[in-house]
């Protein structure tokens, strides 16, 4: 994204829309300017058409650059992971592709959210972390498929520096390796410069029982009292 | 996306905020369910008490009120809705269970509330989600009460800065708390943003409770 100087009155009526807080007064002229590196082309400043003069403007977005977009604006398709934006459908039609089973649990760790931003070396520490912890990660999941291996943890060495404003890891282990997963989250936390938000995904018995939640009130892990609940109203592709 | 996973506020405000995802796992599956739906049960989508309903576009070429077209085609299923009550949540997801489409339905709430209300319609949870909490560098969220607005919409297209700045004008009598609802609302994509629990917590913040 672009701020065309000959257009923009420097009324600085963007620069709180910017979810990177890229956008600033220039120091030597009464103009608007977009700092490329805390930039993650989101694209709320032209899409929200705060500009009264209509002074941004995209510009064409090159790889490595291009999954700023892709993991910062919504739901557009990308050819960068060959998926659709940063999201995953993670636990929401688990009814119908049986993501997650009975004695395994699922995680998804938000990282940059909400509100901060990250860049992928914050990420790559974090995969790397729950790598060690033994988790699979999901395939079928965009920040997944810009991982070097899909294994590690680490990420291609092209994409690292690139800020963003949030992915999703998306793992999973057995129930028992829960705790393993917890602490090394924990661990990373005071490794990061950023904020992430961890998710727990159990699938639940047929009497509706959720296994992980024993786990966690045993552990005194916290959880909110809000969470996800998927219905059970998908019909599955294949028996499992 | 897990981004509803996330909201942030208290049990008390939460008990007027429900989140209600429908999708399958393929356009083409989807559009047949659709057409499906569309003969057995024309009205399912066109009523009813959402707060706030689907996708309003920023983006250029999208309608800014697809979902007020769709609707009267009476061909489109909403593939993301709130409520701000659990008897309307209740009402919608009983209808959805009788629609019977095949497509997964999962509900971001409160999770004791959200399976009280399966019960009642006889259901029960397939898979949840825990929100174990926010890690790492949290001394840069912002302060509670916007970081309750903001986590509304779930990509986090509403910029702290912003809601904060929105708040302070609607407690300086620059704009009415329900235009500044509206200008968060409209940022929020998905159309998952809670205006109910905006004008509350906007209410908050001007000391105003009650």
């Amino acid at each position: 994204m672009r701020i065309n100087e000959e257009k923009c009155i420097g009324c600085n009526l963007c620069i709180p829309y910017c979810c990177g807080g890229a956008i600033a007064e220039a120091e030597d002229r009464d103009k608007c300017v977009i700092d490329e590196d805390k930039c993650v082309e989101c694209y709320v400043c032209k899409w929200s058409g705060c500009c009264p003069k209509d002074a941004f403007e995209e510009t064409p977005l090159e790889w490595p650059r291009s999954v700023r977009h892709t993991f910062s604006a919504v739901k557009a398709a990308f050819s960068d992971t060959r998926m659709d934006g940063r999201g995953t459908k993670e636990m929401k039609t688990n009814d119908i592709t049986g993501r997650f089973r009975l004695g395994e649990v699922g995680f998804t760790v938000d990282v940059g959210r909400p509100g901060t931003g990250t860049s992928f070396a914050d990420v790559e520490k974090i995969a790397m972390a729950v790598a060690d912890a033994g988790v699979s990660f999901v395939e079928d999941n965009p920040t997944t498929r810009l991982m070097e291996d899909g294994k590690s943890g680490k990420f291609q060495a092209d994409v690292r520096g690139e800020r963003i404003l949030s992915c999703i890891l998306e793992f999973k282990t057995k129930e028992e390796h829960l705790m393993k997963v917890v602490n090394a989250l924990r661990a990373v936390a005071g490794d990061v410069d950023t904020v992430f938000s961890v998710g727990c995904i159990s699938r639940c018995r047929e009497d509706g029982t959720i296994p992980v939640k024993a786990l966690l009130d045993e552990a005194g892990v916290f959880y909110r009292p809000n969470g996800k609940v998927n219905i059970g109203l998908g019909r599955p592709l294949s028996p499992y | 996306m897990t981004h509803s996973l996330h909201r942030q506020g208290s049990e008390e405000s939460l008990k007027r905020d429900y989140v209600v995802l429908a999708m399958g796992t393929g356009a083409g599956a989807m559009a047949a369910q659709k057409a499906q739906l569309s003969r057995r049960f024309p009205g399912l989508y066109k009523a009813g008490k959402a707060v706030y309903k689907i996708l309003r576009g920023l983006r250029p070429g999208r309608s800014k009120k697809p979902a007020k077209k769709a609707a009267k085609k009476g061909s489109d299923i909403p593939g993301s809705v709130v409520f701000d009550s659990r008897e309307d949540l209740c009402d919608h997801l009983k209808k959805l269970k009788d629609a019977d489409t095949g497509r997964s339905v999962v509900v971001s709430g409160l999770i004791d509330e959200v399976n009280a209300c399966l019960r009642e319609i006889g259901l029960r949870p397939h898979t949840v989600q825990f929100s174990l909490g926010l890690f790492g560098r949290t001394e840069r969220l912002p302060e509670k009460d916007v970081l309750e607005m903001t986590t509304m919409c779930g990509h986090d297209m509403i910029a702290p800065k912003l809601a904060a700045k929105w708040a302070d004008d609607v407690r300086k009598g620059k704009i009415p708390k329900e235009k500044a609802a509206d200008n968060m609302a409209r940022l929020c994509q998905c159309g998952i943003f809670n205006k109910t629990r905006a004008l509350e917590i906007l209410d908050t913040m001007q000391g105003e409770i009650g």
